[in-house]
């Protein structure tokens, strides 16, 4: 079957493309970045071929203030998912299933998810400089939890609703007591849910940036922070500046080619539920 | 005697369920008061204060001084200008684009999965990533953005150094990253709508256009205020894009709020100063979402 070209298929295709460049070629100078000299980002017209592979700036997005940055955007993203995922889990339960301050307590974590950052980084700031806190791993992870537990909270109980009231009635007709009901029936269930919003809490934690400018210093250098540093007063290592966003890029789009089911409903809050 | 007993069984069972799910709620409510409820009262107190970091001088009680200076200070309400000028031309510029793409891959085709999962990396890259992509491709002179312009014989933009350009370089910046979002959303939308409204508007006669206005856009508009919202709120929020970008330059042409505010505290160690306005700006957001909220509950 021939399919007939109209001039309305020929422009879609293009716009298509169109778009996919659009969004590709960002990406792509950032990719090629990676592996220029200095003197070729200065060019004009620019170089837009990839050049032979050099690793130099690799060395440093890997193994300098890259590797350190990796290891620390690990520990903290990975700290605050669990506390707010364990914390997120117990609360969404108790506020789902057991009616606590449904209304009242949900709208107050929705307003602390939605603050300004900056209002809560200066406080902050204060209290870890007199703790001596600053530019410490807790300091970091404290931080990241304010904004992912209600976050954790907010998405969970959109799952945590899904399950069928008749399920866990059923439990308790069994004598099944509250804490096996949520056990052996709830958290398996849930399973999925718990999952996409560790996955979001882990993007957030590690893509945040405000925060950790605030209190880190030397000793504690997230991969978003690391980046800038490599700004001087005068001049911009880009090839390291490229190499180090490559390397943060790489393990959130691994997880989210895992987790794409789920982008939308964690990006919109669980607005879209499918 | 025996319905009594039951009865006080079943009483009991009710007061024990309520208290494990009082015990299941109660760590997140203490950990949200100690690091989020606790700092912000403190943020509150403090903005009642004279208190510069700076200086060894101690902080010293001024009273309602610090918010009678922000409704007098020219910058923050050139901050409150620039934020209202991103916040909306950005969000037009996401749904706009949103809404053109998810027209496009309303259909089916070949690699559509592919294609949508592509469009989606932008909106997971950590925006300071994207400040820095972007801070190289609107270079004046060796940025491929304006070599791209001057291959249509457009003369070269001062993206980053002219207040007017700057601001749709922050806006462009984050309308690559979020216009996927707004998409997918809009798409999802787009299928839900039935076969048959279509198709009746079809055979009434309506052209492509008005089974756009007719149709499809009305069956959109509850996902379009949604998505707004949320990019409203989270726009409202951005700080690592502009501050890798632009830092709120050229002068003070795209600084934000929260750069003023971030600025006040961090750069100028005017604590007080600097949390009287986070305290605005936090009432600001909180009367925004609000009247959101209710308008898009009311419309459900």
């Amino acid at each position: 079957m021939k399919k007939k070209i109209t001039w309305k298929s020929v422009l879609w295709i293009l716009l298509l493309i169109l778009i996919i460049i659009i969004v590709a070629f960002p990406l792509y100078w950032m990719f090629i970045g990676a592996f220029k000299t200095k003197n070729e980002f200065f060019t004009n017209p620019p170089v837009f071929s990839l050049k032979p592979l050099r690793t130099n700036a690799f060395q440093v997005a890997l193994f300098g203030i890259g590797g350190k940055g990796l290891k620390d955007s690990l520990i903290i993203a990975s700290f605050s998912t669990i506390i707010s995922l364990f914390i997120g889990a117990l609360a969404a339960h108790g506020i789902v299933h057991y009616h606590i301050g449904k209304k009242n307590l949900i709208f107050i974590f929705l307003v602390i998810q939605m603050m300004p950052p900056v209002s809560l980084a200066i406080p902050l700031f204060l209290m870890f400089n007199e703790l001596k806190l600053l530019d410490t791993y807790v300091a970091l992870i404290i931080s990241n939890t304010v904004f992912n537990l209600p976050y954790a909270i907010w998405l969970l109980t959109g799952f945590y609703e899904e399950i069928p009231e008749s399920i866990l009635e059923a439990g308790k007709i069994d004598g099944a007591s509250n804490l096996t009901i949520f056990t052996k029936l709830v958290l398996p269930l849930v399973k999925p849910g718990l999952m996409a919003t560790g996955f979001f809490t882990f993007i957030f934690g590690w893509n945040e940036f405000i925060l950790a400018f605030t209190f880190c210093r030397t000793k504690v250098k997230p991969l978003t922070v690391a980046i800038p540093t490599m700004v001087g007063s005068d001049t911009i290592v880009w090839e390291q500046v490229y190499a180090t966003s490559i390397v943060a890029i790489v393990p959130v789009l691994i997880l989210a080619i895992f987790m794409q089911k789920y982008l939308i409903r964690g990006l919109s809050f669980g607005a879209v539920k499918e | 005697m025996l319905y009594k007993r039951n009865k006080e069984r079943t009483l009991t069972q009710s007061q024990i369920d309520k208290r494990f799910g009082l015990s299941l709620v109660l760590p997140a409510i203490v950990i949200v008061i100690i690091i989020a409820v606790f700092p912000l009262c403190y943020a509150l107190f403090l903005s009642f204060f004279k208190y510069e970091l700076a200086t060894s001088i101690p902080k010293k009680f001024v009273g309602l001084n610090n918010y009678i200076r922000v409704f007098s200070d020219a910058r923050f309400w050139n901050a409150l200008k620039v934020t209202a000028i991103i916040v909306a031309g950005g969000i037009i510029l996401q749904l706009a684009i949103g809404l053109i793409v998810a027209l496009l891959l309303n259909k089916e085709f070949h690699g559509k999965k592919i294609v949508t999962a592509f469009l989606l990396i932008p909106s997971v890259i950590a925006p300071v990533v994207v400040g820095f992509i972007f801070r190289m491709m609107f270079n004046d002179r060796y940025g491929p953005i304006n070599y791209f312009l001057s291959l249509l014989h457009i003369s070269p933009v001062s993206w980053l150094s002219k207040p007017i350009p700057s601001y749709f370089a922050v806006m462009l910046a984050n309308a690559w990253e979020w216009f996927p979002f707004m998409m997918l959303m809009l798409l999802a939308g787009l299928q839900s709508i039935s076969k048959d409204q279509m198709e009746a508007a079809e055979l009434d006669g309506c052209n492509d256009l008005q089974k756009f206005f007719y149709v499809t856009l009305p069956n959109l508009w509850n996902i379009i205020l949604t998505v707004v919202l949320i990019r409203a709120i989270e726009d409202f929020k951005m700080f690592d894009l502009i501050w890798v970008l632009t830092a709120g330059g050229p002068g003070v042409a795209t600084e934000t709020l929260n750069i003023y505010t971030y600025k006040q505290g961090f750069n100028f160690f005017s604590i007080g100063y600097a949390l009287a306005l986070a305290v605005v700006q936090t009432v600001l957001t909180f009367f925004i979402v609000k009247t959101m909220y209710t308008r898009i509950k009311k419309k459900n």
